[in-house]
This record gives C-alpha cells, sequence and structure tokens, in this order.
C-alpha cells in the first residue's frame, strides 16, 4: 500500500462521529449539571422497572419488544387516564367512580392474556396467528395514537416511557410494526414540539429544539423524540 | 457568564466531533468515549469560567482528552480490547448495504492497525492526516519541536503500513 493510500484510508476514519442526540445532551449536561443528576436518577429507576417486565415476560425477544410495549402501555393507559398513574400531579384516586376501576381492572387483565398469548407465538411461529397479533397491536397503537393526539401530558408521559424501553424497540424485519410504530413516534413529537413552540425557551434550549425538528423532518421520529425528552426534562430543571 | 457560555457553545460545537472522534480511537469503546469526551469538555468549561487565559482552544481540549484517556487506562487498568463486532456509528453514506459493509471493513481494519501502533505516534497521525492539524500546533501540543513532530509522522506511517502488512 503507497503512502497516499494510507493517507486516504486514515481519512476515511472521518465518518467516525457521535451520536447527535448525545451531542445534544452532552452540551445540556455541561451547562446543566444539577439537571442531568435528576434526568439520571428518574432514567434509571423507570428503566429497571420496565426492563425487568418485559424481560421476563419475552425473554428479550426483540422482534416482538414493541407490541409487549404496546400492551404494556395500553394497561398504564388505563391507570393514567383515570389518575393512578405514578405522578403526584395526577393522582385523583377519590374521583375514580366504579365503572372506570372495572376499565382499569379490564385493561390490565387484557394485557396479561395478549402478553402470554404473544409469549407462546414467538416460541410457534405460526404466521396466521402472528399476522392477528399485529393487526391488533395496530389497534392498540391506533387507539394510543388518537389519545396523545388530543392529551399533550399523556404524550409526555408515553415518550417518557418508550423512550426509557427504547431498546427493546428494535423491531427487525417487521416492516408492518416498523410502519405503526413511526406513526406513534410522529404523532408524539408532533404534540411535544408543538408545546416546546410555544415555551419560552433559552438559547442553548432553543438550539436543541431545532436539532429536534430537523431529526422530525428527515423522518428520525424515534431519535427526535429522545431530544425532546432531553429538552423537556432540561427546561424541568431549571 | 453568559459571554463565556455563548463562547464555549461556539467551541463546544466547532471540537466535539473532533475530540470524540479522538478519544474514540484510542479507547475504540462508544460508550467510554462518549464519558470521556463529556468529561473533556466539563472540565474545559470549569476552566473556562475560571477565566483561564487560553490561547490555543485546540490544544487546551487535546491535552485534557490525552490526559483523559491516560487516567482511563491507569485508573481502572483496563487493557485495550478490539472488537470486530463494534462498529462506530458512521454518517449516512447513501451508500448499498455491500458497499457499506466494503467501507465498514475498511475502516475497522485501519481503526485497528492505528491502534496496534505506539501511543505518541497514534496521537500525531490521528491530528495530522485525520484532523488536518499542521505540524507547528502538534508541536504546541506536544511541547516538542516541529522537526521531531515530522520524523514521528514518517515513523507513524511506517509502523501503521507494517501494521496493515499484517493483517
Amino acid at each position: 500500500m503507497t503512502e497516499q493510500e494510507l493517507i486516504s484510508r486514515l481519512q476515511s476514519l472521518k465518518q467516525i462521529k457521535p451520536r447527535e442526540n448525545w451531542v445534544v445532551f452532552a452540551k445540556t449536561k455541561i451547562f446543566d449539571a444539577p439537571v442531568y443528576a435528576k434526568y439520571a436518577n428518574i432514567k434509571t429507576a423507570r428503566n429497571s422497572v420496565f426492563s425487568d417486565t418485559l424481560a421476563s415476560i419475552f425473554q428479550k425477544k426483540v422482534a416482538y419488544a414493541f407490541a409487549a410495549f404496546l400492551f404494556v402501555v395500553a394497561g398504564m393507559f388505563g391507570f393514567m387516564k383515570y389518575g393512578f398513574f405514578n405522578n403526584p400531579a395526577n393522582v385523583q384516586v377519590a374521583q375514580v367512580s366504579q365503572e372506570h376501576l372495572t376499565a382499569i381492572k379490564s385493561n390490565v387483565e387484557e394485557f396479561k392474556t395478549k402478553s402470554k398469548i404473544l409469549s407462546q407465538m414467538t416460541k410457534s411461529s405460526d404466521l396466521k396467528e402472528i399476522a392477528l397479533a399485529v393487526k391488533e397491536i395496530k389497534d392498540v397503537a391506533k387507539e394510543l395514537t388518537e389519545a396523545i393526539k388530543n392529551d399533550s401530558q399523556l404524550a409526555k408521559e408515553v415518550a417518557l416511557d418508550i423512550n426509557n424501553n427504547k431498546t427493546y424497540l428494535d423491531i427487525e424485519g417487521e416492516g408492518d410494526l416498523k410502519e405503526t410504530s413511526d406513526i406513534l413516534y410522529k404523532t408524539i413529537d408532533e404534540q411535544m414540539i408543538k408545546d416546546l413552540e410555544g415555551a419560552t425557551l433559552t438559547e442553548s434550549q432553543q438550539e436543541a429544539l431545532k436539532i429536534a425538528k430537523k431529526l422530525y423532518d428527515e423522518g428520525k421520529y424515534s431519535n427526535a423524540l429522545e431530544s425532546i425528552l432531553l429538552l423537556n426534562m432540561a427546561m424541568k430543571g431549571n | 457568564m453568559n459571554d463565556n457560555k455563548e463562547q464555549f457553545s461556539l467551541i463546544y460545537d466547532q471540537y466535539i466531533e473532533k475530540i470524540y472522534r479522538f478519544v474514540y480511537l484510542k479507547v475504540n469503546s462508544q460508550e467510554i468515549a462518549e464519558d470521556i469526551t463529556s468529561h473533556v469538555f466539563m472540565k474545559g468549561w470549569e476552566s473556562y469560567q475560571d477565566s483561564r487565559e487560553i490561547k490555543n482552544v485546540s490544544a487546551f481540549l487535546y491535552q485534557i482528552a490525552r490526559n483523559s484517556v491516560v487516567d482511563h487506562y491507569r485508573e481502572k487498568g483496563r487493557t485495550k480490547t478490539v472488537s470486530p463486532e463494534f462498529l462506530p456509528e458512521t454518517a449516512d453514506l447513501k451508500v448499498n448495504l455491500h458497499e457499506k459493509a466494503i467501507i465498514n471493513a475498511d475502516i475497522e481494519l485501519v481503526k485497528s492497525a492505528l491502534q496496534n501502533i505506539k501511543k505518541d505516534y497514534q496521537d500525531v497521525v490521528i491530528w495530522h492526516y485525520l484532523e488536518d492539524m499542521p505540524t507547528a500546533e502538534i508541536a504546541g501540543i506536544l511541547g516538542k519541536p516541529e522537526g521531531t513532530v515530522r520524523v514521528m509522522l514518517h515513523r507513524g506511517l511506517k509502523a501503521l503500513q507494517e501494521e496493515l502488512k499484517e493483517v
């Protein structure tokens, strides 16, 4: 190999670049160090609960993780909607009627049953069953997407949980589900960007929002979501 | 304070990729490179706020990065490992999968070879050939005469050629 060839090969290493989200996150971390510590604590606590649940049910079968996640969220959706979610601002236990309690219970039971079915399905790999499950999952996703469209607070809660389970949401070879998850991400992004555009942002926060919008425009909805969440955490800390 | 923040924000934007790449090539792990690079800029920001006069930002940041990498290996007693499974996140090249695989394999080859040469050579080769840093500036960072840097560059390239021959 000639010296010139070697130099040109060396220059190909310029392709090594940091993750765009991390670049934004690290910047926030530097300028708002206490906020980062707060974010890290929340993330760790949430991660352990959801990761353990998903791992125990699906033994980390990633291809169906999005499905599992949606059922988890669908179950949680009941809690959030009726004030049972672990957020002091949303605790409205006293106002929950008997009817709502039944709805919540039904959501949880549905989640358990469908999780079991899906767990079996990953073993049998029956194409018909999988197709049926995919349809059911898409329906759940559609419901969630509609709910998020009308509720920015719900969008934030779901966004956080999606982000904390990101490693479980990488769907390999499931085009249909990928499309569904993209629509869900896109809807959450739109709702949260709209919220942020109406808020007062510092210069570095504006810059972070710009990056998130760029990622959204490029169709990188999950990356955009990550940036938006970091920005939200930074804003809460200020 | 705000002026400082604004200025350092620009420095961050200008150098984040370079420092990350430099660190990554030394530690060969995305996670560790991210941690160390954050630390570099955190330290840089602290010094910047203390209004310490920084004549050469590039030299200042690379110096922190070099020391941080040394600290990393010293404190943790870690040895370098080259994982063939790991590929860094690369820019979207918009090429087909086959071409991408060839390019990635090429990058991996040079990266591994680079990691097997002497640390001093690694630094000068990365700075000069990857980051287009003039030899005078490298001499400034290392506190060595420019002639010595040129010799190091020459020897670094030779060592790299030898490494690649063995593959």
